[in-house]
């Protein structure tokens, strides 16, 4: 990001803030474990749906597990998760809307219907048609994630790179010899960047958002790892006498996906200014 | 209008077609042994062998894809292992409500979404503007089962106003429905509102409010007419996602749905129940894709002309 994008973010406040709560969630994920004093999955029936006090700021699970810690673990699985799988997802989808985009003809059109076929089938549905095939589990839920946002990325790409393709210094580059390799790697990619960066953002909330619906429906992540959908599952039991334990995966959840929002749309209006307000 | 309806009819075949292909695939794509993970590790042999003849695995692929068309064509979508009913009865008991919940929450989306959506591009760039933003973006962000939890928390366990979990009378719909349609809320309301800005910009407004126009006609009837397209588009889509989406609202009010039966299905391993939950939900998705097609026509009438 050079220093006149970054200019433009941080005139987004918004955009700004969101980006200091995501830094927060990744210090937390990543420093985090290291300061919680509980084992997160160290069981304590005799304590269990404790209410918040000194030795327990948000209280404890249906196994007298010490919510924070979950919660600190959780951002852990939670935020690892959605960065590999949109990282994969969208790897795969740019290669294929590259391809498609560029060479256009049959190849396009063998990708689009590929890529119709996939958003044939609704948002969740998709997810859990994967999960179906392969079981749950971290690395399924993230096969899942990964597999739901190729199409997005593959169509976005592909539209950028058949507008791009026939502009005068792509052309220019053919003339002069250059590969069809060279000119993707080195000409069409980096003028995608901008587009796949903001797409890449947006999604990882999306992907959080679809892990932790997973995993709440007791089909991503399973017990006893902390994931923020599963907590939820799990508190929904006591929510009455021990909201916190709801509430706070909830809330964290919600955060995060705002955060990558705010962010998607400040660094959609720093990198590109002509999308503004779109 | 006539030629333009069968057109898109027509489209549809091929992708009701490729979704069957990929929903039977499904079965084939497990890794190891489909029949051994849904008997479990304890089956015997014959039980094995028995549920493979059972459930035409035992023959060459393209024999049994005919014959799964064949039955699904004739309505039969095989039999759930867990309960031994036949998929259709067990789909057919459970997707009126789903289909409440589904039809609610687009209700709620739409009237809501559109409501604030031009409240919001009528007062661009004010406090109002600003607040409903900030609302929709919320909304969106907030994943359905936890705002279920929240209003559960609020209107039944704490006030009582509310039944929390069921289906026994219309007012156990009321939390469900809203849960449902309140992300989509943000969504209708952040496309009303681009939509909306888009046509408030253009010359012709300009001329009608130079000409002294009331700005209520000019805003409900010149723009929002106008306006329409994206926000149909919209409507379509979201319905296909609330079908998908039911299931974890499901979850959390216990309401006996098509979305709690396929992820029961997925998690007993009852893979006829999976096809069958997962090839009727895709085709309603098709269907309403299709008819939102047919209703740009009815708002556009530039569209059947294309």
């Amino acid at each position: 990001m050079n220093s006149q994008v970054f200019k433009r973010f941080k005139k987004r406040k918004s955009s700004l803030i969101g980006g200091i709560i995501i830094l927060i969630f990744v210090l937390t994920a990543l420093i985090g474990p290291r300061l919680c004093k509980y084992d997160p999955n160290a069981i304590d029936l005799p304590n269990k749906y404790q209410n918040p006090s000194l030795e327990h700021w948000l209280g404890t699970d249906n196994l007298g597990r010490d919510t924070l810690t979950r919660l600190v673990y959780g951002a852990r699985v939670s935020l690892m998760m959605s960065v590999v799988s949109v990282c994969i997802g969208s790897f795969i989808g740019v290669i294929l809307g590259v391809v498609a985009g560029y060479y256009g003809g049959w190849i396009d059109a063998v990708i689009s219907r590929f890529v119709d076929l996939i958003l044939a089938f609704p948002g969740l549905l998709l997810a859990i048609a994967v999960v179906a095939v392969l079981g749950p589990g971290i690395p399924n839920t993230m096969a899942a994630i990964a597999f739901y946002s190729i199409p997005y990325v593959a169509r976005l790409v592909r539209g950028l790179v058949i507008s791009l393709k026939n502009t005068e210094f792509i052309q220019a580059s053919k003339v002069i010899g250059s590969s069809d390799l060279r000119i993707i790697v080195f000409h069409i990619i980096p003028n995608t960047m901008g587009q796949i960066i903001i797409n890449v953002t947006l999604s990882l909330g999306t992907a959080i958002l679809t892990a932790s619906s997973l995993s709440f429906l007791g089909l991503g992540v399973q017990p006893p790892n902390p994931e923020w959908g599963a907590m939820l599952s799990q508190a929904r039991e006591v929510i009455r006498n021990t909201p916190i334990a709801a509430l706070a995966p909830g809330i964290a959840i919600t955060l995060v996906v705002l955060s990558f929002s705010l962010v998607g749309d400040g660094l959609r209006d720093a990198l590109d200014p002509k999308l503004k307000n779109s | 209008m006539l030629g333009y309806t069968i057109r898109r009819i027509l489209q549809i075949i091929p992708v009701l077609f490729v979704i069957s292909l990929v929903v039977f695939l499904m079965l084939h794509m497990i890794p190891g042994d489909p029949v051994k993970n849904m008997l479990g590790i304890n089956a015997t042999e014959e039980a094995i062998e028995a549920m493979r003849a059972k459930l035409g695995l035992d023959q060459p692929l393209h024999k049994q894809y005919i014959s799964f068309m064949k039955g699904v064509l004739k309505g039969d979508l095989g039999t759930s292992i867990h309960t031994r009913k036949p998929v259709v009865q067990e789909i057919l008991d459970k997707y009126p409500y789903t289909l409440k919940l589904a039809v609610g929450g687009t209700i709620v989306a739409t009237v809501f979404g559109i409501i604030f959506g031009i409240i919001a591009a009528v007062y661009h760039n004010k406090f109002m503007d600003n607040f409903i933003m900030v609302l929709s973006l919320l909304s969106v962000s907030t994943p359905s089962f936890f705002l279920s939890l929240i209003l559960m928390l609020i209107f039944s366990l704490y006030l009582g106003w509310l039944p929390s979990v069921g289906v026994k009378s219309w007012a156990h719909y009321v939390l469900p429905v809203i849960t449902l349609g309140a992300q989509s809320v943000g969504i209708m309301a952040r496309t009303t509102r681009s939509a909306m800005l888009e046509v408030l910009n253009q010359d012709y407004i300009r001329t009608s409010r130079s000409r002294g126009v009331p700005e209520r006609i000019i805003i409900y009837s010149h723009a929002f007419k106008n306006a329409l397209i994206p926000i149909v588009t919209v409507i379509g889509l979201r319905f296909g996602g609330l079908l998908a989406g039911s299931a974890l609202v499901e979850t959390v009010f216990a309401i006996p749905g098509i979305g709690r039966l396929m992820v029961d299905g997925v998690l007993k391993r009852d893979y006829p129940v999976v096809q069958g939950t997962i090839l009727v939900i895709s085709a309603t998705f098709v269907i309403m894709n299709l008819l939102t097609d047919l209703l740009y026509a009815v708002v556009d009438p530039r569209v059947k002309y294309d």
